[in-house]
């Protein structure tokens, strides 16, 4: 075994390597720190398919998804994975097409670090990690079936709707990248955009009228909307949703964002070790045992959900009543006993 | 109001125009010739300079220099303004994709209370220019003579529309769809980088991975060739008698 190996890669010798300061990569910004005792604990859990918290390697943690919590956004969700708490409010507002693609609208990502979840982030200190989360949310976006972006233009090359998606972590306790996909999904098949009528007089002058009923409006179909599934390198198994404690453990993770279809939108190493070939297939591989795990609850509503069922990209949703658009959505994904996913949807219908 | 005499102030109704530029059709020749040199600036510790189709990567090894705490790897990788036709800047954050793919393979133990600084300058783009930068990368700190495990080899491929993988893409191929950009340590057989973006159904990612590294081991011999020339070029002949 070369000296590459065994400090980098197994882990079993990495805990006498100094694991503090420095630039680590994203969710080493709100890294704990352990002891090498705490690190060899955990490895040997993990070799042994048995974490720290009682779950297995490939089982999530309890998923909270709770939609509509921001009454001036278009969309918002928050989404609870263990510690990591995570708020995105959508915003659509109007605005030019970008010049490469005339007939499409756009969708703009900010994260927000605050300094609530832990007080590295204060001032600019979060800003790094944020563009970070920012740049990988445009690339899991950056093709053309996760999103209809055509259903977002008004008029070719003059109007469309611009979505402004801002993520505010509030808490973080480990796996940032896949709660926030998860967040920013939801947002998205929350999000009610009003229809706009472009009106057209003899001289060519146009005007826009927004239509006065905010139920008279357009939803998105969110069902090739991808998550980010992080696996994390511990030792020579992979585990899924680390919590921070684990995440000090690993030097590196892959990234992939796949779809409810097992399609691969974006895959990325995170952290400063290497990855034998091998473990990297295998965790793509690993990809599909977690959709059925875990996808598979969702699109259960996402998909069947009120918007979405109604066929295409941008369907009006007819007859939509006040008391079905201001319910107040609460969905509860829950991994009982860290295995089978079952959800329950509670719909407390009070109608405003 | 009095016109602005100090430009040419195109109608109203204006567009680029870079949006009526044909793209070229060019088919990149596989492989594309590869063109290594190091040590060639002389202030700098260690330089680089590779060459692979079109496109033209410089780089610069600055250190080891004191910093507090831990070692650090400060890359900064930048596109030249004029390497590419329109008006695109760099990609967000290529230098942390820098970053993590040297990371692995730099010792960066051997260097504490140090500051390493690698700048990446890609002159012309062609296509590729992540991945190369990368090999420039890890070749200029080999010439700064910085401990390494192994040199990182950068490898690029981009899938067409018609679905056939292609090693070591163009600019425009680039465009049209998937690419994977993958780092790797050839001797050990490790994976330092990976960044994939569009979409791979099925087993076709990891095809496209096994490809990737295909071509990293191809052009590791031409890195090292370099490395001992370059080596060679600053230890003078021993005098012979």
């Amino acid at each position: 075994m070369t000296a590459m190996e065994t400090g980098m890669v197994s882990n079993r010798y990495s805990v006498s390597r100094p694991f503090t300061s420095g630039r680590e990569s994203c969710s080493g910004m709100a890294s704990v720190q352990l002891s090498e005792a705490e690190k060899v604990y955990i490895l040997h859990g993990i070799q042994d398919d048995l974490r720290v918290d009682g779950r297995g390697c490939e089982d999530y943690r309890c998923i909270e998804v709770e939609t509509d919590v921001v009454s001036n956004t278009t969309g918002s969700a928050r989404v609870k994975i263990g510690h990591t708490d995570v708020l995105v409010g959508v915003k659509a507002e109007m605005g030019i097409p970008k010049l490469g693609s005339p007939g499409e609208g756009y969708v703009e990502f900010f994260v927000d670090c605050s300094a609530n979840a832990t007080p590295e982030f204060e001032g600019r200190g979060g800003e790094e990690l944020g563009t970070e989360i920012a740049n990988v949310l445009y690339k899991i976006f950056d093709n053309k079936s996760s999103l209809n972006l055509k259903s977002l233009c008004i008029q070719p090359r003059e109007h469309c709707w611009v979505l402004y998606i801002d993520v505010l972590l509030l808490e973080c306790g480990g796996n940032l990248f896949d709660t926030i996909s998860i967040a920013v999904k939801a947002a998205l098949f929350n999000a009610r955009i009003p229809k706009v009528r472009v009106l057209e007089d003899e001289e060519g002058a146009k005007d826009f009228e927004l239509s006065d009923d905010p139920y008279d409006c357009m939803r998105l179909n969110v069902t090739n909307v991808p998550c980010i599934v992080t696996l994390s390198r511990i030792g020579h198994r992979h585990v899924v949703d680390a919590t921070l404690q684990e995440e000090a453990c690993s030097l590196a993770s892959v990234l992939v964002s796949v779809t409810s279809k097992g399609v691969l939108t974006c895959m990325r190493k995170l952290g400063r070790g290497s990855l034998d070939p091998e473990s990297i297939f295998e965790m793509i591989e690993c990809r599909h045992k977690i959709l059925r795990q875990f996808l598979g609850a969702i699109p259960a509503f996402w998909v069947q959900g009120k918007g979405a069922t109604r066929g295409e990209t941008s369907t009006q949703v007819p007859n939509f009543t006040h008391s079905s658009l201001f319910k107040d959505k609460y969905m509860h994904l829950h991994t009982q006993p860290y295995s089978a996913v079952c959800m329950s949807l509670s719909r407390e219908s009070t109608a405003i | 109001m009095a016109p602005d005499s100090r430009r040419v102030r195109g109608p109203e109704e204006s567009q680029s125009p870079l949006l009526y530029v044909p793209c070229s059709e060019a088919v990149a020749e596989v492989p594309r010739a590869v063109f290594a040199r190091a040590g060639l600036l002389s202030q700098a510790s260690g330089s680089a300079y590779l060459e692979m189709g079109g496109t033209k990567v410089l780089c610069a090894v600055w250190g080891p220099r004191g910093a507090p705490g831990r070692c650090r790897l400060q890359c900064e990788l930048r596109w030249a303004p004029f390497s590419r036709r329109g008006p695109r800047s760099s990609p967000r954050q290529a230098g942390l994709l820098l970053q993590e793919s040297l990371e692995a393979a730099v010792r960066l133990e051997r260097y504490p209370r140090a500051e390493l600084a690698v700048w990446a300058l890609v002159l012309e783009e062609r296509g590729c220019g992540l991945p190369l930068a990368v090999s420039a990368a890890s070749l200029a700190l080999a010439d700064a003579g910085i401990e390494m495990y192994d040199l990182a080899v950068g490898g690029g491929l981009s899938r067409g529309p018609g679905g056939q993988l292609q090693p070591d893409p163009l600019d425009t191929e680039e465009e049209s769809g998937a690419t994977v950009y993958l780092s790797l340590l050839p001797a050990l057989n490790q994976v330092s980088g990976l960044v994939c973006s569009g979409e791979w159904e099925g087993d076709s990612a990891v095809e496209a991975i096994k490809l990737c590294m295909e071509g990293c081991q191809r052009l590791y011999p031409v890195l090292q060739q370099s490395l001992v020339k370059a080596t060679k070029r600053k230890i003078p002949e021993p005098q012979s008698g």
